[in-house]
């Protein structure tokens, strides 16, 4: 049983290498974790030289905004790269995964063989989890890279954990978009309905579920830092009481933020939030084998 | 205009209110819009409500107070709505751009109708025009829900300039969602899979309207405090300015940044014309208009690119040439 897991788990990775869209999408990703960085380093350069600035002009007498500011903080961006593109490659692979076999009708050819449906979704995910787990690390380890070309020093291991933390932690956050781009690739009678739905499904808990919670405009969700105090009136108190739990972005922003101690983020422990995000994972796997049975794989594409 | 180009522009707006794709989009759009005005309004009465409060708390303690109350005109609340305009709106625009290709290469009856006598631009003309047709029409959809969940939500009744300035903002995003629509058009003529062509679509879209305008935003001094940098420093609006000039240099890359986007122009243009930006809330059009008519015409730009794209793929020598896989 393991020997047909990991072989379709193989396959799974070598395929998906040949996608060359999804891999100039983890370029991109793998890219904007590199500017972040930069990008962070930049902002934080300009903010202190303003500080400076108006305290010179004796424009403040404000204590330095960033005075309490961690390194880590310098990487803030990376929160909202994953969210964005990390989200999209990994649907992108779970799609792909499912149709490209119906496409090309292996599926067929597979199930002629003693392999159950289950062993089969379980060594497709298991090799799109491997992908992005080799990804992500890659990410981490040019992001600490990053980190020592701009401060000129390593991070110390405290924070090295919390910046490695932080990449498993992203890691299970992209676990529900690949099962669900896994599930409509797998289901869908057209390929523009298994790409569109999980991109719809991906907007909605990027940017409405959110917006319900703390009545903050969209754009402003894709800014690591909330641009003014979550709303809290009866409604919002509700929504966010009933989608809090289901809302995977607001967990991993919210857990993203602790862990890489960005400045105005609660520090606090993210238990609740790690348990949500592993069971929305665990949940979504389990759904993805549940669904991709043989029967449902073998039906033809329309288009 | 030939006769062929009134069929397919017909055949084409007509087949697009029948998908559905396009229905399923256009309510998640309209849904999402309205519902977003409608948080607007909720989260405008709970801090007037905590503004009321806090002046009777006060009051009972023997103090007054120098806030002014929170104020919000009816257009500013269409700030979220059109911030999905701005990022849901592209997609949809996407698909009914890239839909009218992709259909013909699946049911591969493109050859059947360039064994026509037709003319060169026909098909792409009639296609296009009828996406125009159909932008129209929903965004006028979009003003009719906008204004009546203005009226019962927010008890707001637009005056004759806020309507005026409403259809500006509404021109902008036909404009903007031209733009989207030709280059998925264009796109999906160009590759052989379709499918390629609403990838790559999706892959500039992430770039265009998230991903440079993410940048631009966080690179924003002001963005990266809680509460905003000179709020957090208590510096006033003329010391800003002072200080700001000894960053012109920063400031000018990160506008420069932003204004390789079409999305951010759109923004900044239906921004303007809505109030929410400050300086325009409440202004003339001409004042309006004179500070912001590059936002206006870079998108315009960007459609007629768009455009002449799609002219320039959409021929029998691309899309007969190049068969779907």
């Amino acid at each position: 049983m393991t020997g047909v897991i990991l072989a379709v788990a193989r396959q799974e990775v070598r395929t998906a290498r040949t996608n060359r869209l999804a891999m100039l999408l983890i370029g991109i990703f793998i890219g904007m974790v590199i500017v972040s960085g930069f990008i962070g380093w930049a902002t934080h350069h300009t903010i202190s030289s303003v500080y400076r600035e108006a305290l010179r002009e004796g424009a403040t007498s404000a204590p330095d905004p960033l005075s309490a500011q961690q390194p880590l903080d310098l990487i803030r961006n990376t929160v909202i790269y994953v969210i964005l593109i990390g989200a999209l490659s990994a649907i992108l692979l779970g799609v792909r995964s499912t149709e490209g076999d119906r496409k090309a009708g292996v599926v067929d050819l597979i199930f002629s063989r003693p392999v159950t449906s289950r062993q089969y979704a379980t060594g497709k995910l298991l090799g799109i989890q491997l992908l992005t787990g080799f990804i992500l690390m890659i990410a981490a380890l040019v992001s600490w890279m990053v980190m020592l070309l701009i401060s000129g020093r390593g991070l110390s291991l405290a924070d090295t954990g919390d910046l490695m933390l932080f990449f498993v932690l992203a890691w299970l956050f992209l676990f529900p978009f690949s099962a669900l781009g896994f599930i409509l690739g797998a289901i869908s009678r057209r390929e523009t309905s298994a790409l569109l739905v999980p991109i719809l499904v991906w907007a909605l808990l990027v940017f409405v579920i959110p917006q319900l919670g703390t009545a903050e405009h969209p754009v402003s969700l894709l800014n690591p830092v909330l641009a003014r105090p979550v709303s809290q009136g009866p409604f919002f108190a509700l929504s966010r009481r009933v989608l809090q739990p289901v809302s995977v972005t607001d967990r991993f922003r919210s857990a993203g933020a602790g862990l890489l101690r960005i400045d105005g983020a609660d520090t606090q422990s993210h238990i609740l939030d790690w348990l949500s995000l592993a069971g929305i994972a665990a949940g979504s796997c389990a759904a993805a084998m549940f669904i991709a049975r043989r029967e449902i794989m073998r039906r033809p594409f329309l288009e | 205009m030939s006769r062929a180009f009134w069929t397919i522009f017909r055949k084409e707006f007509g087949d697009v209110f029948r998908s559905r794709y396009f229905l399923v989009l256009c309510a998640a759009l309209i849904v999402v819009m309205t519902l977003s005005l409608v948080i607007s309004a909720l989260d405008f009465h709970t801090r007037l409500s905590d503004y009321q409060r806090y002046v009777q708390a006060l009051k009972q303690a023997g103090g007054t107070t120098q806030e002014a109350p929170p104020q919000l005109s009816p257009l500013q609340q269409l700030r979220g709505s059109f911030e999905y305009l701005e990022i849901i709106g592209a997609i949809l625009a996407i698909v009914i751009g890239y839909g009218m290709i992709a259909k013909e290469k699946y049911r591969g009856t493109l050859r059947l109708l360039f064994s026509r006598p037709i003319g060169l631009l026909d098909v792409a003309a009639g296609k296009l025009a009828a996406l125009a047709l159909v932008w129209l029409s929903v965004l006028a959809l979009l003003s009719l829900a906008i204004l009546v969940t203005l009226y019962f939500v927010g008890g707001a009744v637009l005056s004759v300039s806020e309507i005026a300035k409403l259809g500006l903002s509404m021109g902008d995003a036909w404009v903007y969602l031209m733009f989207w629509s030709a280059l998925a058009l264009g796109l999906a003529s160009f590759t052989r899979q379709p499918s390629t062509a609403l990838l790559i679509s999706f892959v500039i879209w992430l770039s265009v309207v998230l991903i440079i305008p993410q940048i631009g935003d966080t690179m924003d001094p002001d963005n990266q405090v809680p509460g905003g940098l000179f709020q957090t420093l208590q510096v006033d609006k003329a010391h800003q300015h002072a200080v700001l000039e000894h960053f012109s240099f920063y400031e000018s890359t990160r506008n420069a940044l932003e204004e390789t986007s079409i999305s951010k122009h759109f923004e900044r243009a239906s921004f303007a014309f809505l109030g929410v930006k400050e300086m325009y809330d409440r202004q003339p059009l001409a004042y309006i208009w004179s500070g912001t008519w590059k936002d206006t015409v870079w998108p315009l730009a960007g459609a007629w690119l768009g455009t002449a794209f799609a002219l320039s793929q959409c021929n029998k020598r691309n899309l007969l040439g190049r068969k779907s896989k």
